[in-house]
């Protein structure tokens, strides 16, 4: 299988990719990693005229923390933030970095390109709504960060305007008292996930300060679950505010029938994985170690 | 899907230059050309597989400046300017690569259909970890796919190859 | 991968004049949501060209719809089948008319869409939802159509 006949374009610079993209209009696509891409295009899903590749622009996968914030570049690949200072000092990071796909996708995929696919498989639109994070975007009307909560707006459907490429995303710091987990389920390494959910509490012993809950591969968009949310904040963690919460997230949830399992079953998911993601964040919250990624038979 | 269908004489051929096992390359190819058909139909490096040519059961892995990828999910152009390491290029001077001694030694293969992809995983392992435990090896190999042997010979193998490739 | 439609809806029109409507291609077609180009094959068979996607990813669907069964004025039958990006299908499709009470008609309608291919092993659970959108289009477009500016306005 290849794909049908496309122009290959390479930009070498950001202001170079935006004018390419504008000029070739809507036939173009921007091409980073492919491993979304190239996937729709060999099935010719999608057969654009032309692809802007980025990959090669200069300074877009940076991976850095700077007085409270962390910067991802769009082009820093999964493996490359897995094995990052940064997933080592962010657990939550690490979970969703190293729970996307296999090593080989992994080495060629990028958060940017997962972000902007707007497929609802996709797992860091649903790590950044946990982490509230922005997007940084440069377009032929000049640049613009939006929360990430959002940006995807429906099937393969993004806030990006014509022309437009994200170049970057970035999140406060996780301080003190504050952890997260990222916890999701696939049938196996390679395949996408059934469900996932992320969770990041900021807990005062086991007083529960803030929380936030989003949901990936549980409907059309991630989701991010304030409700969940609610039913945590101010509480003190136990079974029963919990067992709320869970509740609230699969109410939130509008999960597709596919071959990956019914809407019930990706229910009862969503809920033991809410469950799960709490109990991780919090046990990270008290100093404990724990290393959980998405799970596979 | 675009408006205007593109007949593939319309678009413009791409020079890339790259290097295949060490040997240096320089080719004009269709900007949809995948690397798995340039390593195979290009080059004639056929030990690169296609299995299900969906980024799923990595037949086709190969390492791509050192990292392990899916050749059925790279166009040849993203790979310009790079390294490629195919499973023709693990055996030196005649000699067999310790993984692929290991692999027949431990019966780590029974179609066969699977190893070359299997093999680059590995190899891409034990670059970066030496002295992996059977978890490491299970995630390893986590994104090859084998239909035969249940795999158990395959961690065999992987170990035994990292044990003789560490007395080195 | 078989996927079934249903439902209904009430329009204003009398049951001859809708029936009228939704049995002729060239009447009901450009109803359908981002349609693109209707040619009549023969006098029951039209070739109907409607945009079809998601996001960016926007393609031609092309349907060849046959009127099988008429029963006028109450039920019609279509059958057709076609090709959309990644995949083809076949579809059957009829609907019955009532008199609805306090005048105007009432459309119940059902359809089967059944889908092959590589579309369907890697996305098939899209298609329900993304059909679902553009099915309650062309059902906000038929009720516009045969329920004239007052009517449509009351049900809005």
């Amino acid at each position: 299988m290849y794909p049908a006949p496309f122009r290959y374009h390479r930009a070498e610079s950001v202001a170079e990719a935006i004018g390419m993209l504008s000029e070739l209009g809507e036939g173009a696509r921007a091409l980073a990693g492919g491993q979304s891409l190239l996937v729709l295009l060999k099935i010719r899903f999608d057969e654009p005229t032309d692809l802007v590749d980025l990959a090669r622009i200069p300074g877009l996968d940076a991976i850095e923390q700077r007085d409270g914030e962390v910067r991802i570049g769009a082009l820093a690949t999964h493996a490359r933030i897995a094995r990052s200072e940064i997933a080592a000092a962010i657990p939550i990071v690490r979970d969703c970095a190293n729970g996307i796909a296999d090593n080989q996708v992994r080495s060629r995929g990028t958060i940017g390109g997962n972000l902007c696919s707007g497929d609802p498989s996709c797992d860091w639109p649903a790590l950044l709504t946990t982490l509230d994070a922005q997007v940084h975007c440069e377009g032929p009307a000049g640049k613009r960060s939006l929360p990430v909560d959002g940006f995807v707006e429906d099937l393969y459907a993004t806030a990006l305007q014509e022309g437009e490429i994200v170049t970057g995303v970035s999140f406060a710091l996780p301080g003190p008292g504050s952890a997260g987990a990222y916890v999701g389920f696939k049938r196996c390494a390679p395949a996408y996930p059934t469900t996932s959910v992320g969770v990041q509490l900021t807990l005062s012993g086991a007083d529960c300060v803030d929380a936030r809950i989003a949901l990936g591969s549980s409907g059309l968009t991630p989701i991010h679950a304030t409700a969940a949310e609610a039913e945590l904040r101010g509480q003190t963690l136990g079974e029963a505010v919990i067992r709320r919460a869970a509740e609230a997230a699969v109410a939130a949830s509008d999960p597709i029938d596919d071959q990956r399992g019914s809407p019930a079953f990706k229910r009862r998911l969503i809920d033991t994985l809410v469950r799960r993601g709490i109990d991780v964040a919090r046990r990270r919250c008290a100093g404990e170690q724990v290393e959980v990624s998405h799970e596979y038979y | 899907m675009s408006t205007t269908e593109l007949a593939a004489h319309e678009v413009p051929k791409v020079a890339i230059e790259l290097s295949v096992n060490g040997k240096r390359y320089r080719r004009e190819v269709e900007p949809r050309e995948l690397l798995v058909q340039f390593l195979r139909e290009e080059l004639r490096l056929t030990g690169t597989h296609i299995g299900c040519d969906t980024t799923y059961c990595g037949a086709c892995t190969v390492l791509l400046n050192g990292e392990p990828v899916k050749s059925c999910t790279v166009l040849a152009v993203q790979a310009d300017g790079g390294e490629v390491l195919t499973v023709e290029g693990l055996e030196q001077d005649g000699q067999l690569h310790p993984l692929q001694a290991a692999f027949s030694e431990h019966h780590g293969l029974q179609c066969g259909y699977c190893t070359p992809g299997m093999l680059m995983s590995a190899y891409a392992l034990l670059e970066r970890n030496p002295k992996p435990s059977r978890k490491e090896i299970r995630k390893g190999i986590q994104g090859n796919v084998c239909r035969c042997t249940g795999y158990h010979n395959i961690f065999e193998a992987i170990e035994a190859a990292a044990a003789a490739m560490r007395k080195e | 991968m078989g996927i079934r439609f249903e439902g209904d809806f009430t329009v204003t029109a009398p049951r001859d004049e809708v029936y009228a409507f939704l049995s002729d291609p060239q009447k009901f077609a450009p109803c359908l949501p981002t349609f693109q180009s209707l040619e009549m094959k023969d006098e029951h068979t039209a070739e109907v060209t409607v945009r079809v996607g998601v996001g960016k990813i926007r393609g031609n669907a092309t349907i060849e719809l046959r009127l099988k069964d008429e029963q006028p004025p109450t039920h019609a039958a279509y059958d057709g089948k076609g090709k959309v990006m990644g995949g083809a299908f076949n579809m059957e499709t009829s609907f019955d008319l009532e008199d609805a009470d306090g005048g105007g008609t009432v459309v119940k309608w059902v359809g089967d869409l059944n889908m092959f291919g590589k579309l369907v092993a890697l996305a098939g659970g899209l298609i329900r939802p993304v059909a679902k959108k553009d099915i309650q289009k062309l059902v906000d477009a038929l009720q516009a159509e045969l329920s004239g500016p007052q009517a449509s306005g009351a049900a809005g």
